[in-house]
């Protein structure tokens, strides 16, 4: 049989494998709204956690960051800075979200942002905000599918086909099974990416160079520009490292689809445990990407798409039986991520836009059906995104994580109690000011003197929100005393009791 | 109406942890990942790269902060 059939052949057996398991996933939904778009807020820990990692690490885990090595040498290490950030913004602040979640039922970021800053204003801006930055992160993965499907068959099935049906497949089983169908698949996904990214690392270290020491040694000798900072490029200025910290730290935490997840945890104490633990599975995912990217720069020095290392690799010099395995495992990285991100879209618009606004007050049946109907309007607008605009992953990853890290200083100010809470009106032009400056220093002026526009953007947020906060009026007493109140006895009192009481005077 | 801010930790092992956890992390941060690089430039340890190694260690260090703090109950 021919390698390209048995590597194709495996990639579609694990799609069929993530499509049964959407569809029990349907048998075992309510008709609940919360069932639906929260998995009932019932997720433990093994669930939570290969679900939070998996949609963290999606193509741009398998495919961006060996490219990235690639073409930028070791600095790409630093994406450890961030992984363990994320697992502390989890520690920290996700505990913070989740008990607020559970207190006052809230389904998306924008609740909660709504609610404290008394204003349905800021629940559009953040639900906008929201959508159009992550509808980027869709093109990311889609892209990362049709990449993979295209070498796994020698392009015989062309990058459009495999984009289109993988769309159809990852919203195909989110229509059926909701959040719940993406948790399930995400299992599958996140154990699979695992053990495919370091088995194809390792073995094509062995085939080619004798062993991951060996490796090094030879990259060392023939490219040792790729080995210093800032890299062969000059990308990773202080200003670069610095800058793609946080935006891949904050900026991802914040978008929907990661938010959303702390909202679903079984309790506070499961998303502690999924903090301290989360980088041990995050970080070590780049052990590999480092490897594959460095190594492929020797061997393959003169590839036009970098971000196509990894598979160029696999299907020149592994069996295809494991090329058709690891590819299966790259495809579970990007649709672990993707159905992650037509989920959040999907509650976000059903709940902050249609709910709200269109028809408030109906039954739950009728708003699953409207929800799914909107994942179909996203698959066509990714697909139409992913097939007419090409990038390098990475970057659009950053621009998609900036964005939603304007959302910080709003998100801070309802999870961090302090004497003098922002406002409305100081959340709101800190929103426009960070996204005006974003703008400018990511298309028109790119990382001005080689600062991340990351850093740019959320300095200008931060500044501008704190200054207009002074000079306008606080959210009521009321509502400070119940939102702030709630996280004092929470964090401070009586921990998760204090959830379920009113919250004290 | 105002709270006592929640970005100081009020606990010893809060304060411990957080502080630990910063000053790990801005050995992975500029100036002194690029001191690292600058200085070790070439150097191998266990078989690997100086800053590969380095910035390894630190990682697993943050991480030993963060298991840490959940042992403590922070």
């Amino acid at each position: 049989m021919e390698s390209w059939v048995v590597a194709t052949g495996l990639v579609f057996a694990y799609i069929l494998v993530t499509v049964v398991l959407g569809f029990l996933a349907n048998r075992a939904m309510a008709v609940e709204l919360e069932d639906f778009l929260l998995y009932g807020r019932r997720a433990g820990f093994v669930v939570l956690y290969l679900t939070v990692v998996a949609s963290y690490h999606s193509a741009f885990a398998f495919l961006g960051s060996g490219g990235f090595f690639y073409t930028h040498g070791i600095g790409f290490w630093e994406a450890g800075t961030w992984t363990v950030l994320v697992g502390a913004i989890t520690y920290t602040l996700g505990v913070r979200i989740w008990a607020l979640g559970k207190r006052f039922g809230y389904m998306t970021p924008a609740d909660m942002l709504a609610d404290f800053y008394e204003s349905e204003t800021v629940r559009a801006v953040v639900a906008a905000v929201s959508v159009l930055f992550t509808v980027l992160y869709i093109q990311v993965q889609a892209q990362g599918l049709g990449y993979i499907i295209a070498v796994a068959s020698g392009d015989r099935i062309s990058f459009e086909v495999g984009t289109l049906v993988l769309l159809v497949v990852a919203a195909g089983y989110l229509m059926a099974g909701g959040l719940r169908a993406v948790y399930w698949t995400d299992v599958v996904q996140g154990a699979w990416m695992y053990v495919a990214v370091w088995a194809g690392a390792l073995v094509l270290a062995e085939r080619l160079f004798g062993g991951p020491l060996a490796l090094w040694r030879r990259v060392a000798e023939e490219r040792p520009d790729l080995l210093r900072l800032p890299g062969p490029e000059g990308f990773f200025t202080p200003g670069m490292w610095l800058g793609m910290t946080i935006a891949l730290s904050f900026g991802i935490i914040l978008q929907p689809h990661m938010m959303i997840r702390y909202y679903t945890a079984a309790s506070g104490r499961v998303l502690k445990w999924l903090g301290a633990t989360t980088p041990i599975f995050l970080v070590t995912l780049y052990l590999p990407a480092a490897l594959v990217g460095l190594g492929g720069a020797v061997v393959l020095p003169d590839l036009a798409i970098a971000d196509r290392i990894f598979p160029e690799l696999l299907v020149l010099y592994a069996p295809a039986w494991l090329t058709g395995l690891i590819l299966a495992g790259a495809t579970a990285a990007a649709m672990s991520t993707l159905d992650s991100i037509l989920h959040a879209n999907m509650t976000v618009l059903t709940r902050d836009v249609y709910q709200r606004h269109v028809a408030p007050n109906r039954a739950a049946r009728h708003y699953l059906w409207v929800g799914r109907a909107i994942v179909l309007a996203l698959l066509v607008v990714g697909y139409v995104l992913s097939v007419h605009t090409f990038g390098f992953l990475v970057t659009l990853v950053a621009l998609s994580g900036a964005g939603a890290l304007q959302l910080l200083p709003g998100t801070l100010g309802v999870c961090y109690p302090t004497r003098r809470p922002f406002t409305r009106a100081g959340v709101l032009a800190g929103i426009g000011a960070g996204l005006a400056v974003l703008y400018w220093t990511l298309v028109v002026v790119p990382h001005p003197w080689g600062i991340h526009a990351a850093l740019w953007s959320l300095g200008t947020n931060f500044a501008v929100c704190v200054v207009v906060s002074r000079l306008s009026a606080a959210p009521s007493p009321e509502t400070v005393r119940r939102i702030h109140g709630t996280l004092e006895d929470y964090v401070y009192g009586a921990g998760e009791e204090a959830l379920e009481a009113p919250p004290s005077p | 109406m105002s709270f006592s801010s929640h970005y100081l930790p009020r606990t010893k092992a809060g304060r411990v942890s957080a502080v630990t956890f910063l000053a790990l992390m801005t050995l992975a941060q500029p100036p002194i990942v690029f001191w690292v690089d600058e200085s070790f430039s070439g150097e191998f340890l266990l078989g690997m790269p100086f800053l590969y190694v380095y910035l390894g260690a630190v990682y697993f260090a943050l991480i030993g902060v963060l298991l840490w703090a959940l042992r403590m109950r922070v």
